[in-house]
């Protein structure tokens, strides 16, 4: 047995060191100032151009995007978590959510079912989830105040990580 | 998406269970570590994460995906108990005497889950509140206290004050309630400081509270009822 735990420790740890960084790098957003889609429904937003705009748009306020899909379990759980962010953090930072690689009505039935009140963005064509460079779902951008990319969670959100990235934000 | 580092840690838990859980004879029986180990934290893992999905969302319980993403949430105490039921069967099974079973395992499993808790450090960084010396979770700007390693420093204490009392002559019945009390009590301090939305205590730290409660009140009758029967003997 104690052979293959210290070969299996072997392997997470090498795991460990040489994983990729979840942060993107030096990522700022840029261009004319757009509106912020309204709460609760599910906006078209069909270029990475216009997408770009909103978050411009909120430029003094930290937005976090989640991007999801109605096909994706570990965005099902994560979306009453996001919703209730919403709720608590309510004019301190902006949560948007990005439907991808997804089909409208299912996207809009999964905002019905648990009954989401941020915004929400669909990527009819698939360009925003090209820019932001998803590489995989759900996928969690987090920018600053200042526009620049912070860092981007691939996979489930848990609520210590998100009020972990909320607090630092927020100091 | 698989989550490389949840999996990870449930590894080196398991890797830190069998390596200090040794399968020893209890009467005619002799547990192997797939009995007192593996299977015991996979339908531990699995009650605990559709106790979770109960209480979250139910209409997800029809879907197995979500059943399978843990990281969506595992209901810790549900999970222990239904480890725990587990190994209670087994031990009727083997005929053998289930607190002692349990007692037995005690110490391993404290320093099990403080090996998942230390390996936070590859699940997400270890999040805590913003100090001024710690460790930096990726994206974050400051460092952050690792309650997750605090976590595991005391369980491991604790552990070492287990197997103390347990060389010190312990029942099987003391030694799991304390073990139970141990951990519902850190469970209960660490929630204090690990981050979470809101103002309100979590599930999981409303729960530890109640467990750690019940668990020092059943020991301040377990030590009374041996006062009084010690007592009486000499009487």
């Amino acid at each position: 047995m104690r052979p293959i735990a210290l070969i299996a420790i072997a392997a997470i740890v090498v795991y460990v060191v040489t994983r990729p960084s979840d942060t993107a790098g030096d990522f700022r957003v840029s261009g004319s100032p757009g509106p912020l889609p309204a709460s609760g429904i599910l906006t078209d937003v069909s270029t990475a151009d216009e997408f770009e705009s909103i978050l411009v748009g909120q430029s003094g306020t930290p937005v976090i995007v989640n991007v999801w899909a109605s096909w994706c379990a570990p965005c099902r759980t994560e979306t009453p978590l996001l919703e209730r962010t919403a709720a608590e953090v309510d004019g301190d930072f902006v949560i948007l959510g990005v439907a991808s690689k997804d089909i409208a009505p299912s996207a809009r039935a999964f905002m019905d079912e648990f009954d989401v009140t941020y915004p929400n963005v669909f990527d009819s064509s698939g360009d925003i989830r090209a820019w932001l460079g998803v590489r995989g779902f759900p996928s969690t951008y987090v920018f600053g105040p200042d526009g620049v990319l912070r860092t981007t969670i691939v996979g489930g959100l848990t609520e210590q990580r998100l009020a972990a990235v909320l607090a630092d934000l927020g100091q | 998406m698989i989550d490389v580092g949840l999996l990870g840690s449930i590894a080196i838990m398991v890797i830190v269970a069998s390596v200090f859980v040794k399968p020893w004879p209890i009467g005619t029986a002799t547990p192997t570590v797939l009995d007192i180990v593996t299977v015991p934290l996979l339908v531990g893992v699995l009650v605990g994460r559709l106790t979770s999905m109960a209480f979250d969302d139910p209409a997800s319980l029809t879907n197995i995906r979500d059943v399978l993403v843990i990281r969506g949430g595992v209901e810790f105490w549900a999970g222990a108990a239904a480890g725990a039921a587990l190994l209670v069967m087994q031990a009727r099974r083997d005929d053998i005497r289930a607190e002692e079973l349990l007692a037995a395992i005690a110490v391993p499993a404290l320093l099990a889950w403080s090996a998942y808790e230390a390996t936070c450090v590859i699940r997400d960084g270890c999040p805590g509140p913003i100090a001024s010396v710690g460790l930096r979770p990726t994206g974050l700007l400051q460092p952050v206290f690792p309650v997750g390693l605090a976590v595991a420093t005391v369980a491991i204490a604790g552990a070492a004050l287990l197997r103390a009392a347990q060389r010190r002559g312990a029942s099987s019945t003391t030694t799991v309630v304390v073990a139970i009390g141990l951990v519902a009590t850190i469970r209960s301090v660490a929630s204090i400081w690990l981050p979470h939305v809101g103002d309100h205590l979590t599930r999981q730290h409303r729960t530890s509270i109640a467990v750690g409660l019940l668990a020092w009140c059943a020991l301040a009758v377990i030590l009374v009822r041996a006062r009084a029967g010690k007592q009486t003997r000499v009487a």
